[in-house]
Formats: C-alpha cells, structure tokens, sequence
C-alpha cells in the first residue's frame, strides 16, 4: 500500500463514481423529463416533498460527482452522497419489498440507464467505495494533491512544564546556535523546513505559565512532514518533553495534532516552491554570476556583445511555426487574464479594506503617515527616537538578510465579530490580490500568518522576511498602511491614530514583538527579490531543457 | 482535510465487495434458482449445455472464494486482478450483446448479473483495492507486520 499522499488508490474510484454520479445527476436537474422522472421515483419510495427532495438529490449527485471527478472537496462529496443514497436504500427497504423489490422502475416510457436508480447491490458498492474515499482521500491527479504540494503554516502552541523553562532555554540556545549539526532538532536535514522558529511566552501572553510557540512552513501532508522533522531531530523526547501533552517520539504527530493552532490569515510569496526548488535556482544564477563575472566573458559582453551572435541564430533559425507561436500565446493568456482581472478589481477591493480598517480610527488628527513632515531635523530627531526605541526594547537586527517577527497582541472581546470579518475577508488580499513574490508591492514577505489563541483573547502575528525588522516596519508604513490597520485595530491600546500615529504605532509594535529562541531559514542568503529574479533566470533556461542534447551539443562545440 | 491514504481506506469497500461476491458465489453453488439463473445468463451469448453448467460451478466458486478471501483480507492483490479481468470480460460482453433476460423472476441483487454502470464501479472497487491493498483487519496486514 502506498503511504504517499499522491496515492492511486483512490483514483479509479473517483473517476468512475465521479462520472457516473454526473452522468445521473445530469438530467435530474438539467431536463425535464429527468427531473419528473426523479420526482416519480422519489414519490414511489415514499419519501417526503418529492418535489423539493429531487433538486436535492439531484445536485449532490451532479456537484458531488464533478468535486469527486475533479478531486476536490472529496470527503464531503463523498458525504453527502452516502446520505442520498442511503436515504433512498433505506426508504426501498422500508417499502416491504426487499430483496426483490423496492426501488422504483423510471417513470414510462423511460428506461435503463441514466434513468435507474442503483438498487442494492449497486448502492452498497457505491456507498462503501465513497466511505472509502472519505477515509483515504481524493489521492493523485487531484486538486487535493496539486494543492498538498504548496505551503502550509505549522503553529504549535504547548504550555511548558514548570521548572523545565530554564532547561529548555539552554536546549533552544543550543539549537539556535547550530541549526543543523546541533543534537536535538536539526532543521537542515529535515529538507522540507523552510523557515521555522520557537519562540518562549512570557506570563504577559499566557493565562498560566510559560508557553512555546514552534512555528514553521512546510510544503505537503502535515503527517510527511512531522515524520520528517522527528526523523531529523535526534533529541526529539529532550526538547519536547519540556511540555505539556508530549509523551514520545511514537506519539508526535498526536501531539502535534492535538496542539497545533490553525492560521487564521496565511501568506506565502510563492506558495508552490519547494526548499529544494528555492536552492536549486540559487545555486543556478549563482553559477551563471560567477561565469558572467569572469574576466573575458564580462569583456566580451560589452564588445562586441551577444547582439550579433543573436542576430545571426535568428536569421538562420527564422522564425518559429505558427502553431508554436499561438501555443506560446495561449500559453500566456491565463496569466494575463489574471493581471488583467487584478487591475480591475484590487483597487476598489483595497479602498473597501482601507475603509473597513479605518472604522473608529482617528485619521483626520493622524493623517501623515511620516510625521517629521521632511524637516531635516525632526527626521533626525526621529531616527535617534526609534533607536532609542530599539534599544528600549531589545529589537535587534543581527539577521542581515532574513529575519522573523512574532508579535502577540490582546484583542478586546467587544471587537472580535469585526477581527474575524477582517480574517474572512483577508484571502481575497493575501491570495488573490498580487502575484507571486508581492503583496501589496512589498517583495520582502517570505510568509506571514495571523494565529488566533486563547478562543480569541490573542492575535498572533508570524512572519518571516527579508532584512532588518525596522526596514520591514518602513515597508508596511509605505505601503501597506491599511494592512495591520485591518487587524490590530481591534487590540487594546493601539494607536488611535493606528500606523499613521507613526512614533506610538512603532512603539505598540516594539513591546508586543517577542524575540525568538530559535531562527531558521533554509535558505538564509535567498531574498524574495532573489526568488523573484531566479524564476526569470532560471524558468526559461530550464524550460524543455533536453540533458542529452545539450551533451551533444556541447561535444560537437 | 486532505488525509493520505491509510489503512483504514480499503475497508468499508472490500467488505462490501467481500460479501457481495459470496452472495453471488454462494447463490450458484449452494441453490437450484442461482445455479440455473447463470445457466440461462450465459445461454444469452451461446455457451450452453454441459459447458454453461461447468462454467457456473466454476464461476461459482471462483466468486465464493473471493468474496471470502476479500472478507478476510487475504490475497487481496490476487483476487482483485482476477476478478477485474472477469469483471472486464463483462463488460465487453454486454456491450456486444446487452443484458440477459433473467430467469424465473430472479432479476435482482445477488442473483441478477451486473449492469453497465455496476459493472464499471466494480471494476474501480476492485483496482482500489489492487493499488491501496487490503488495509485494516486483514490477513495481508497480519502478515505484512508479522
């Protein structure tokens, strides 16, 4: 059996039930003779309001077998259609009749199938090989699987054992020190950790005692990627046993379940890149830099150029068939569509965002988003502020290309209905909005997660991004000034004036963002700017790219 | 959500599939009305006599064993291949030629062979159980830990 999450197992089943359910459901809702013909047989069974059961049964049918055909939703697909089925197995049985009878013939003149209804045999399998999918899932070729193989969130929030917070400091400290050689989690090994951090709450953010936040992104099934991280974790019992509700390594995944938090909001500037992708393109441009940087190849690049030599290919080469050029064409329309669709609607989707933040904020007194009004003066005095900012609260910038913020914030329970609108709204932002690497023309966003704890007395804020923390506060002050507005508005003492009060603004931030034990990036030199180059680069050179041919073509050079 | 395959999957199918396969399997075997109704099924695309008669005993067993093997979990690969290809063998039949008039009334569930459309979702059940395997409380997994 296959233990992978791109199981075939399940595919057979989906497809054929898949299709036979639309091709039932089909007529039921779309013709009339169908759908008399359900209502016929719905009344021949006894079942209540025929008339209003049949667009029912008809549309778990036709929409339950296109999500199953498609690999989408499956499990409640597959749900709601053991319950219609079921319904009616259980109303023919109900009739007396069984096993001979029960289930009713079409309605005259129509006959066989579409038209049938599965009788016992029949709906038995169907319903058994739909609990089967329930159980093991819609499997490969699926919109489930396409979407496993992006990112996701892991938040585990545990409460410390007491006592143990010192020993488990000196672990933390030494995991941070060497993340990937150190003796109990070794990050690096795991090849699936993107970024990860843990980071010790203090009494302020917890209701009893010390807690630990273990946050990372990942790509693939929660279960691979636990197996993962105790594989490469040698002193896995030593670390986790500081904590409540952990037993063994046999009982992580458990564990991890019973504790792990849920994003409310979740970011990823590329969702679908893999560590290994990431890596492998840095290493690529790195590469080409290093050929471009050497002596004569930089010397030939200025004179005479690769213009001619491109020149020459294209005149001997021509120009390619018309039905490449249309594929490429075609090829480019989804993304162009997309762009075109995003010009159109993120505009006044951003000004109902802006507006729905700004409720019960005091823009008009706060209305300068730089305060020192571009006096050379009052800039300076305002720098020598945040510094004196960063040193009040310890903030420091000792990662020179990534870094992390953990920001924990109390929410007034009078505002949590409107903070939960705001998560419910966020995706149409987060994952809609911008492209890949950008959010809000901010590409310095690795991830970012809203977690809410405690049944909603705290917002957590987890981020991961490039370069200095006072960089990235620069960043949202520019251009995402509605973005933590939206959120942190309904937190106590934010500033009424919220990222527009800039000096307050920047202070609230400074005393809620916790310093983590544990910092990990798997790829600490690669910036989203970074990412963003490397697909260019990288993309087209290792489209259709034939490693024989090259071989061939490089001997014959 | 999105949970991989487990071992629990295959079972509420093979169960299924298991108990219907001996139903039918049983049927031919063991009662005068299943034996003669396959008689008369396979008449509908020419085997008859001697032939017809050795053919549903075989049929016959084939099936009861697979059901049972199926219950149990045992061998699951193997009788799911080998009912697939019969379940295949089938199809093609009634494509040719259609369905067989049943005999003495005897045209519903376990009795009555497969239509089309069961016959194609007992050809995924059984693939299902090919690649995802027998699963929980089976003999195959009591052998594989074992």
């Amino acid at each position: 059996m296959s233990d992978k999450g791109n199981s075939i197992a399940p595919v057979p089943l989906r497809l054929i039930f898949g299709a036979y359910l639309v091709i039932t459901g089909y007529p039921k809702l779309f013709t009339s003779i169908g759908h008399q013909n359900i209502v016929y047989q719905l009344g021949q069974l006894k079942i209540p309001l025929p008339e209003v059961v049949s667009w029912g049964v008809g549309s778990i049918a036709f929409f339950g077998g296109l999500l199953l055909f498609l690999g989408i939703f499956v499990q409640w697909a597959a749900a709601l259609n053991i319950f219609s089925i079921g319904g009616h197995f259980l109303f023919a049985l109900m009739s007396g009749r069984f096993p001979s009878g029960g289930y009713p013939a079409p309605m005259p003149p129509l006959n066989g199938f579409p038209y049938t209804m599965p009788e016992y045999g029949f709906s038995l399998l169907l319903m058994g090989g739909l609990a089967t999918v329930i159980l093991g899932g819609a499997g490969a070729c699926s919109y489930a699987s396409w979407r496993l193989r992006r990112q996701f969130f892991m938040t585990i929030v545990a409460r410390i054992k007491p006592a143990e917070e010192p020993a488990l400091r000196t672990i933390l400290k030494a995991i941070n020190d060497d993340p990937l050689n150190n003796r109990y989690m070794q990050f690096g090994r795991d090849g699936i950790t993107h970024f990860a951090r843990i980071v010790i709450l203090q009494e302020q953010d917890s209701d009893r005692g010390p807690r630990l936040i273990f946050a990372t992104s990942y790509n693939g099934y929660l279960e691979d990627y636990v197996d993962a991280l105790a594989g490469a974790s040698p002193g896995l019992d030593e670390v986790w046993n500081k904590c409540e509700g952990y037993s063994s390594a046999d009982g992580f995944l458990a564990f991890v379940r019973k504790y792990s938090v849920p994003s409310a909001v979740q970011y990823f500037g590329f969702p679908s890149a893999t560590v290994e992708k990431v890596r492998l393109m840095a290493a690529l441009r790195r590469r080409l830099e290093r050929f471009l940087d050497l002596p004569d190849v930089s010397g030939f690049l200025m004179h005479p150029g690769v213009k001619p030599f491109l020149d020459l290919l294209s005149r001997f080469a021509g120009s390619p068939p018309w039905i490449y050029r249309l594929w490429v064409w075609l090829s480019g329309l989804p993304s162009a569509l997309v762009a075109a669709l995003r010009s159109v609607f993120v505009p006044p989707l951003l000004d109902v965002v802006q507006a729905f933040g700004g409720i019960g904020m005091n823009y008009t007194t706060f209305s300068r988003v730089d305060n020192t009004g571009g006096d050379p003066t009052a800039q300076l005095q305002y720098v020598a502020q945040r510094q004196a900012l960063e040193d009040t609260y310890n903030i420091k910038d000792d990662q020179p290309k990534q870094n992390q913020m953990t920001l924990i914030a109390e929410v007034r329970p009078t505002r949590l209905l409107r903070l939960w609108l705001a998560i419910l709204a966020a995706p149409l932002v987060t994952v809609f909005a911008y492209p890949p690497g950008n959010i809000a023309n901010v590409h310095t966003l690795h991830s970012f997660a809203f977690v809410v704890l405690d049944g909603g007395k705290r917002l957590a804020f987890l981020a991961f991004f490039d370069g200095s923390l006072e960089n990235y506060l620069g960043d949202f002050l520019d251009k995402l000034i509605w973005g933590l507005d939206t959120f942190y508005n309904n937190c106590y003492d934010y500033p009424e004036g919220g990222m527009r009060q800039v000096d307050t603004f920047v202070k609230w931030i400074y005393e809620r963002n916790r310093a983590p034990s544990v910092f990990y990036s798997a790829y600490p030199e690669v910036t989203v700017e970074h990412i963003l180059r490397d697909q260019q680069v990288v993309g087209p050179l290792a489209a259709h790219f034939d490693r024989k041919a090259v071989d061939g073509w490089l001997r014959a050079l | 959500m999105f949970r991989k395959w487990n071992d629990w999957a295959p079972v509420p199918l093979r169960l299924v599939l298991g108990a219907s396969y001996t139903a039918a399997g049983f049927l031919k075997l063991f009662t005068n009305g299943g034996h003669m109704n396959f008689v008369v099924e396979l008449g509908h695309w020419g085997v008859t006599g001697t032939l017809a008669d050795v053919l549903t005993w075989f049929v016959g067993a084939l099936e009861f064993a697979s059901g049972l093997l199926l219950l149990v979990g045992a061998f699951a690969a193997v009788v799911a291949i080998v009912q697939a290809l019969s379940t295949i063998t089938l199809i093609i039949a009634l494509y040719i030629s259609g369905s067989p008039a049943p005999y003495d009334g005897l045209g519903y569930f376990p009795y009555v062979l497969p239509d089309l459309p069961y016959s194609w979702a007992i050809l995924a059940g059984l693939l299902t159980v090919l690649f995802g395997g027998a699963g929980k409380f089976s003999v195959d997994d009591l052998r594989k830990s074992s």
